[in-house]
């Protein structure tokens, strides 16, 4: 059922969606194309490729809208809820009548087909659970599954994208083991541009045009603050969404904007505190 | 509001001083204006209670460490407002020393950042109606100011041995830098104009306004005031304007990034100093303020009546415009400028000018500027500029419309006059002493002169004199009869304060008058007049000041006020024809002529207008009369228009008064009258 325009929720919280594919082509989504084009040629070079950046930049969406526009089969492993090394593979579950039988995982069927794997949030599993991944990822290509009492090799047509967020302030995230890490190329996702932004907000929600390229331009700017070490925390797209949201629903602009954006700061120490920075900002951004 | 349209509307608010009830920042309307109750400031409600605590004020005491931690967070939180423009690490922001005691240190994040410093006077001297949030608004305001002016400022410093250039390059970079901070942060658009309510309007015109050279002063003001300067030159008018032009070409802010700065610089110079006979010409009237400011832009309305910046059927003022209408005069500060670049690019700097602000403020022109063009490039083009303007007038003859005026004393005029006498009661004493002593052919006996100045009188009344020297015979009286005539320059110009003081030059006018008569008043033999003279359009107004007889009404020197410009030849020459009928037949007739530069007005062109005086002061010399010109400022160039004249003394208002009463006792003895 279609979402009510002006009442609808970002169903893949960051996503870059776009009604158009922009520069690089690719239906649906936003990325430069000098990007895309190095990330595809990393993935059918046999690289696999560590997409980072701020949260909400759409690193996840990316895959999925990639891996659609080229009709290929997609499967997103949830990183976080590995909680063994055999979780990978799969789990002994009691049926009836069967007894205790092994259950292998999606992710377990994906290697031996072709299609992109998406290793979502790899670092909030702890490294001794990426292990029995290690000779997947490597020239090997194969792993020996004990419960299915066989090698288990890669297809040639699989590929791989994991996706991270870094950081001090992500804080169940663990630090990638080295050897891991150096079988990724790590590809930075950024936020659109203002203009991209303000397009997107304008077609998913019920809000002015003007309304839009103020919410993108706050986006943008408070975006680049943190990367001037300013604020303390990322600023991707659910903020922009969020303030959409809100405008859509018939609040005024300085509400959206102080909600969405700078509730999510401290407010400690009063005058000198984040968050008075980023309602300065605001006010000076807010015609 | 279409894209224009808006751009339009910032613009007229920035920079065509915006007044209360026009759309304040945010768009929302400002309150009624100063003196209101609701908005005192008429800038619309304060921008710092968004993210101040409620009810902050004004500290009780300074000594508190809570209050003082207070004032630290708030000092941070307005410090930090630059980061916002300049970006981190680039700076480091310092209050002055009032606030040392709250322990704020800037927050340094790099050593060797720019260093912005920010006063607090806004907080500890807050002008009339101005809250504690006002104040701070106005704090924030000069940080985003001087932030900007980091980031879009470049690392040399061009001009730096020329003031007035100096001081136009940094008034260009105020100007773009607001409109790009404006263009980029719409939202602290409040905040500079709360900066420039305070800084500018309420302590630059009362501390350093009214310091600066003439024209830079009026153009300085009416692009950063906040409210609304009355520009009476036409070129300061042409240079506001093209200003304003050049903001609205560039419409995003990295057009504006790319104006050449310095060369603004420059042509607003040339604008100002160097088209001389553009200044006071009838055509250029089409140059006001309701002019459009840019090719396609809609009119802009202000509200209740403040059409600046727009009318329908007007081009856009540029040089070019200005060109078609004055050739003559932008053909050469065309060449006066290319010259000028051309050497400054060969010396690598600007000529140095010296100070300007005393000295140098009442020369037409800058008198380093007149080299840019070769002296014969200079002459060709006098030639040529008076050959068009005769040629222009030459159908209708050169023709001054005199208008004589004799108006009812205004009611404070004896006031003012009493203030006049009072200033000067001294020099008036002596004054009458001496010639009455002269008149009367006795006074005291000087012999132990310590100065070594010959009392020549004394002399005279000396026992053995008569063995000594054969007495004149001079008659009953010393002093023989004469006619004098005071003529006062109630230009425009007159209101700018006298070199070396503060004094306005019409108030040194009217005190001069006041000594002229008060002195001569018990002299018999002499009669003495007083007139002033300004223009209106092209007839001369003269009004009678003082006149003896029945209509001697000394007061009217208090109503000496300037206006309008400065007719002198047909001042003179009509003044010269009265006096033919109303002096004495016989008796020589002396013309003072009190002004403070060279003549100036619509009808003829300045040396058109200098030659003329001088053939008239020939003619009267040749008739048995003579012509004192006494000036109210230095004389910085070119040969003097009268061939009499009291040079403007070094000392200032004191030897100015002093030299004037030698002066009228010289005419008035016959001392060191050569006829």
């Amino acid at each position: 059922m279609e979402t009510p325009k002006g009442q609808g929720k970002p169903g893949r919280g960051g996503s870059q969606l776009v009604q158009r594919g922009e520069s690089s082509g690719l239906p649906g989504f936003y990325i430069p194309s000098g990007t895309l084009k190095v990330i595809e040629d990393f993935l059918f070079s046999g690289f696999h490729v560590m997409l980072s950046g701020h949260s909400g930049c759409g690193k996840t969406t990316f895959g999925q809208v990639w891996a659609a526009s080229r009709g290929m089969a997609v499967h997103k492993v949830n990183c976080g809820a590995i909680r063994s090394p055999r979780d990978w593979f799969g789990r002994h579950e009691f049926r009836e009548g069967t007894g205790t039988v092994f259950v292998s995982t999606r992710f377990l069927e994906m290697l031996e087909r072709p299609g992109l794997i998406i290793l979502d949030e790899i670092n909030r599993t702890a490294p001794e659970n990426h292990n029995p991944i290690l000779n997947l990822l490597d020239d090997n290509r194969e792993v020996y599954v004990e419960e299915l009492g066989r090698h288990v090799r890669v297809h040639p047509g699989a590929l791989f994208i994991a996706t991270r967020n870094a950081g001090r302030h992500h804080t169940g995230t663990f630090r990638l083991d080295h050897a891991l890490e150096d079988r990724f190329q790590e590809v930075r996702l950024e936020l659109p541009p203002e203009d991209v932004i303000a397009r997107l907000l304008a077609e998913k929600y019920a809000v002015s045009a003007d309304q839009a390229e103020i919410v993108a331009r706050v986006t943008v700017k408070l975006d680049r603050m943190y990367e001037e070490d300013l604020l303390s925390q990322t600023m991707g797209m659910r903020p922009a969404f969020a303030a959409a949201a809100l405008l859509g629903r018939g609040h005024s602009l300085e509400t959206a904007l102080r909600y969405a954006f700078a509730a999510r700061y401290s407010g400690e120490g009063g005058p000198e505190s984040e968050r008075t920075l980023v309602l300065q900002t605001i006010q000076g951004l807010v015609k | 509001m279409p894209a224009n349209e808006r751009r339009f509307a910032g613009l007229h608010r920035l920079f065509l001083n915006g007044r209360p009830g026009a759309a304040g920042p945010g768009g929302r309307p400002r309150g009624p204006g100063p003196g209101g109750d609701d908005d005192p400031c008429g800038l619309g409600p304060p921008l710092s209670a968004a993210w101040l605590p409620p009810g902050a004020d004004f500290p009780a005491g300074e000594n508190d460490a809570a209050e003082a931690r207070g004032w630290r967070a708030i000092l941070n939180g307005i410090a930090r407002m630059a980061a916002i423009v300049y970006g981190s690490g680039r700076y480091r922001v310092l209050v002055d020393a009032a606030f040392d005691a709250t322990g704020y240190d800037g927050k340094p994040r790099r050593r060797n950042g720019r260093l912005i410093v920010v006063s607090t006077e806004p907080v500890r001297r807050p002008m009339p109606g101005f809250s504690f949030y006002d104040a701070v608004d106005a704090m924030v305001g000069q940080v985003i100011h001087e932030a900007a002016h980091g980031r879009e400022g470049r690392e040399e410093e061009p001009f730096a041995d020329d003031e007035i250039l100096s001081l136009l390059h940094h008034l260009v970079e105020d100007v773009l830098n607001d409109q790009i901070v404006a263009l980029e942060y719409p939202g602290f658009e409040g905040y500079l104009l709360k900066y420039r309510r305070y800084f500018i309007d309420w302590k630059l015109r009362g501390d350093w306004g009214f310091r600066a050279e003439g024209r830079l002063r009026q153009l300085v003001l009416a692009m950063r005031s906040t409210y609304p300067v009355r520009v009476t030159r036409r070129s300061v008018r042409r240079a506001h304007l093209y200003l304003l032009w050049i903001l609205a070409r560039h419409r995003t802010a990295e057009e504006l990034r790319r104006v050449d700065r310095v060369r603004t610089a420059e042509e607003l110079y040339a604008i100002l100093y160097d088209s001389r006979f553009a200044e006071h010409t009838s055509e250029l009237d089409v140059l006001s303020e309701s002019l459009i400011l840019g090719p396609d832009g809609p009119p802009v309305r202000g509200e209740k009546g403040n059409r600046r910046g727009g009318r329908n059927n007007a081009s856009p003022v540029t040089r070019a415009a200005l060109r078609r209408l004055n050739p003559p005069a932008f053909a050469w500060s065309d060449r006066a400028l290319e010259a000028f670049s051309a050497r400054r690019t060969k010396a690598g700097k600007t000529r140095s000018l010296g100070r300007w602000s005393g000295e140098f403020r009442h020369r037409a022109h800058p008198s380093g500027r007149r080299s840019a063009v070769s002296p014969e490039g200079y002459r060709r083009m006098c030639r040529l500029a008076e050959e068009v303007r005769s040629r222009r007038v030459a159908g209708e003859g050169v023709r001054y419309e005199a208008a004589w005026l004799r108006e009812a004393p205004h009611a404070q005029a004896e006031a003012r006059y009493r203030s006049a006498v009072e200033a000067v009661r001294g020099p008036i004493l002596r004054l009458r002493n001496r010639l009455a002593w002269v008149n009367a052919g006795a006074g005291p006996d000087r012999i132990a002169l310590t100065a070594g100045e010959l009392d020549e009188e004394a002399l005279y009344r000396a026992k053995y004199a008569a063995d000594l020297f054969r007495r004149r015979e001079d008659g009953r009286f010393r002093v023989p009869p004469l006619d004098l005539v005071l003529l006062a320059d109630a230009s425009l110009s007159m209101k700018e304060p006298l070199p070396g003081g503060d004094l306005p030059k019409y108030i040194v006018a009217q005190r001069l008058a006041a000594l002229f008569v008060e002195a001569l008043e018990p002299l018999a033999p002499i009669r003495a007049w007083v007139f002033s003279y300004s223009s209106a359009e092209n007839r001369v107004e003269l009004r009678e000041l003082y006149a003896p007889g029945r209509h001697a009404g000394k007061t009217r020197i208090g109503d000496l006020y300037p206006a309008g410009q400065t007719p002198e030849y047909g001042a003179l020459a009509a003044v010269s024809r009265f006096i033919r009928e109303a002096g004495r037949p016989g008796v020589p007739k002396v013309y003072i002529v009190v002004s403070d530069g060279r003549p100036d007005d619509d009808i003829l062109p300045r040396d058109a207008h200098i030659a003329a005086i001088r053939r008239l002061a020939s003619r009267l010399r040749a008739e048995g009369d003579a012509v004192v010109h006494v000036a109210l400022s230095p004389q910085r160039f070119g040969s003097p228009v009268y061939p009499v004249s009291l040079r403007f003394p070094e000392e200032g208002h004191a030897g100015l008064i002093r030299r004037f009463g030698l002066l009228v006792e010289a005419l008035a003895a016959a001392r060191a009258f050569r006829r």
